[in-house]
């Protein structure tokens, strides 16, 4: 087994679960502006949906994550709709710090009702691990990385190619404009935060796929995606699975390195560096007002 | 329904009349029995103000147990006043006060042993160091409007979190250890006389922060609070001064975390993560996020509640015919949700937090009074 190789897998992997949770955070900032700390909260969700279908019922694997997908999304739509939409139009930042509440509460809720302690998942996929230039791959994370590639495309085609991408990527430019224009910016957010709840969703079953789950651990990886999408940009779809593959480049070649207890330090600290020197990330729009 | 309308309109009616003589009632209070009704509007200052008084007297001659909760009420009312200074004086929002409050513990811990382990010595090197750090980690936060303070924060609490693990791991396994407060010979560990004085500490910062907020720094950061591009244009130096704003609020947590390590007796990393932080956000939110006062409320409010509901709810539930096992079992879980619902409402849709919820009942109580007034005069012409 070659160390670098294993650390080039690792990091494609556990990438690909940033890079998914980055997507929601950026179709939800280009709709709304508003940045939202929840998207941990929803992977969580779907996770232990995810687990639940699996351990108590035993579904096939795609079922049960059809299931999860698209019940976290409706669910993510639906909590929009109901707690944020009135504030999120008028005021993006206080609904961003409402959002940390949210992720409270459905931190606590699945603490209730499934316990603190981690829970692994039966083998919904092959055990199977193949042997690509000198890395083990497991089939886990053959399936993770491609949920998170099919999300990407499928959500870039979206974007690119029909009248609703249109319409979405009107909203990110200029909100008032494509209202005048006759786009209804509330069903763009609304239908943002139902694909945020998707990606998060399937971000969940990938990161259960991969290790037992439990719901500090789950809702923390909402948080520690966010240097990911200073990376690629804040408003940048296809730059946040980007940013999330080289953030876990860098955590996994700290860790290989230095150790474990460096990692959060080191992608925290290029965070922060990043915000100093380059705010705007790899292909974000720079439209931060400098007062 | 009638008379309720014929109210109304009178009102509406009465409105212009009554502003010629508006500016005569100001000297009538002044000299008669009217001074002693609070002006409109101070009503939930006074009310709030009073309670805390009444609280903090309750506290001092209560049981051990309610001292116990009265002394942690006062820490954490310290922190909350730190961040108080930053969301709502200068209108910066931030989720680091967990991070500071390590900072200050730890900073606390890392000088027992050396020269500066006298109680109050600790105290101020942990001010010290807290602003430094909010100086160093608020350039990149401070340079960008909005959601940049929030950003750089939380990586400032993952950070400060991790390096204090790595350093606990590596140097003292079981955390650090943080001998009793002792000032001078006099002996401030525990029960009562540490109490008094963390209230007198927190006195003395409550003043501290009165008293800033009336100089010029003050008024420079209601500016910024206002809006940061009219403070540009009337000169207030928006970078400069919400950077000092975030050290401030940093050196001001970073106390309340030294006081924080002196109460437990340890300094453990575990203690000061994102979770504290967002408990401190919670705080100033829900009492509410334009005053101090409310900051205080808000801090006694949180501290205290889950004591509260540890004692109370299993009997509630239980004369409901539920099972208490169930709140028992998961009582961490159902507070910290509850917290996180409680603050989610009151960033969305009263962020003034309690003092706006005393003061919507203030003026609603007024209205009505005014309009019964209108009313008996109406029926006496």
């Amino acid at each position: 087994m070659n160390v670098a190789a294993q650390v080039v897998e690792g990091s494609i992997a556990s990438g690909s679960i940033y890079g998914l949770v980055g997507v929601g955070f950026a179709l939800l900032f280009r709709a709304s502006k508003v940045l939202s700390f929840c998207q941990g909260g929803f992977m969580l969700l779907g996770a232990f949906i995810f687990y639940d279908l699996e351990q108590n019922n035993s579904r096939p694997f795609l079922l049960a994550a059809l299931i999860t997908v698209v019940i976290v999304a409706a669910f993510s739509a639906l909590v929009y709709l109901i707690v944020f939409a009135r504030v999120a139009a008028r005021e993006a930042f206080a609904t961003s710090v409402a959002t940390i509440g949210l992720a409270g509460v459905l931190q606590a809720g699945v603490a209730i009702k499934f316990g603190t302690a981690p829970l692994t998942l039966p083998n919904v996929v092959s055990t199977h691990a193949y042997n690509w230039l000198g890395a083990v791959v497991p089939t886990a994370d053959i399936v993770a990385v491609s949920l998170a590639v099919f999300a990407t495309v499928v959500l870039l085609i979206l974007l690119r190619f029909t009248p609703l991408g249109l319409r979405m990527n009107a909203v990110a430019d200029n909100v008032s404009l494509s209202v005048h224009l006759g786009v209804s910016a509330s069903r763009i957010a609304t239908i943002a935060w139902g694909l945020a709840g998707f990606t998060a969703a399937l971000a969940g079953i990938a990161f259960s796929l991969r290790a037992s789950v439990d719901p500090v651990g789950v809702s923390n990886v909402g948080l520690l995606a966010f240097p990911a999408i200073i990376l690629g940009g804040l408003d940048s779809v296809g730059g946040a699975l980007l940013g999330g593959l080289l953030l876990a480049g860098i955590q996994n070649t700290v860790q290989q390195i230095w150790g474990a207890g460096w990692v959060e330090v080191i992608s925290f600290s290029v965070m922060l560096g990043l915000l100093l020197l380059r705010p705007s990330g790899m292909f974000g729009k720079n439209e931060v007002v400098r007062l | 329904m009638t008379t309720d309308d014929d109210a109304t309109a009178q009102v509406a009616v009465a409105d212009p009349r009554d502003s010629d003589a508006a500016p005569l009632t100001p000297v009538v209070r002044r000299l008669g029995v009217g001074s002693l009704v609070p002006r409109e509007g101070s009503f939930p200052r006074v009310l709030m103000a009073l309670a805390l008084i009444a609280l903090g007297i309750y506290a001092l001659f209560g049981s051990p147990f309610i001292i116990l909760i009265g002394q942690s009420c006062a820490v954490y009312a310290v922190a909350s006043m730190g961040q108080s200074l930053l969301m709502g004086g200068a209108g910066q929002i931030a989720i680091s006060g967990g991070a500071f409050m390590a900072v200050g513990a730890f900073t606390t811990g890392m000088l027992v042993g050396t020269p500066l382990h006298a109680f109050p010595l600790p105290l101020i090197v942990s001010i010290v160091v807290g602003w430094i750090i909010g100086l160093v980690v608020g350039l990149p936060g401070l340079r960008f409007r909005g959601l940049y303070l929030l950003l750089a924060s939380l990586a400032l609490q993952f950070i400060v979190t991790a390096v204090t693990e790595q350093y606990e791991a590596d140097y003292h396994p079981a955390g650090l250890v943080i001998p009793p407060l002792t000032l001078g010979s006099l002996n401030l560990s525990a029960g009562k006389s540490l109490y008094v004085t963390l209230v007198i500490i927190l006195l003395l910062v409550c003043a501290f922060i009165w008293l800033i907020e009336r100089t010029g720094v003050g008024l420079a950061w209601r500016a910024l609070r206002e809006s940061e591009v009219a403070a540009a244009i009337s000169g207030v130096d928006v970078v400069r001064w919400k950077l000092y704003a975030f050290a401030a609020s940093g050196a001001i947590t970073a106390a309340a975390g030294c006081l924080f390590a002196y109460l437990v007796g340890i300094a453990d990393y575990s203690a000061f993560d994102l979770t504290l932080s967002i408990t401190l956000i919670t705080m100033v939110f829900i009492g509410g996020i334009r005053s101090r006062l409310g900051a205080l409320v808000g801090a006694v409010a949180i501290t205290a509640l889950p004591y509260l509901l540890q004692s109370d709810v299993p009997g509630w539930m239980n004369s409901l015919g539920l099972g208490a096992g169930w709140y028992t079992n998961n009582e961490a879980e159902v507070n910290a949700g509850l917290f996180s619902l409680l603050f989610l409402l009151v960033v969305l849709f009263e962020p003034r937090g309690i003092e706006g919820l005393l003061a919507k009942a203030e003026s609603g109580t007024r209205h009505l009074v005014q309009a019964v007034r209108r009313q008996k005069t109406q029926e006496a012409t």
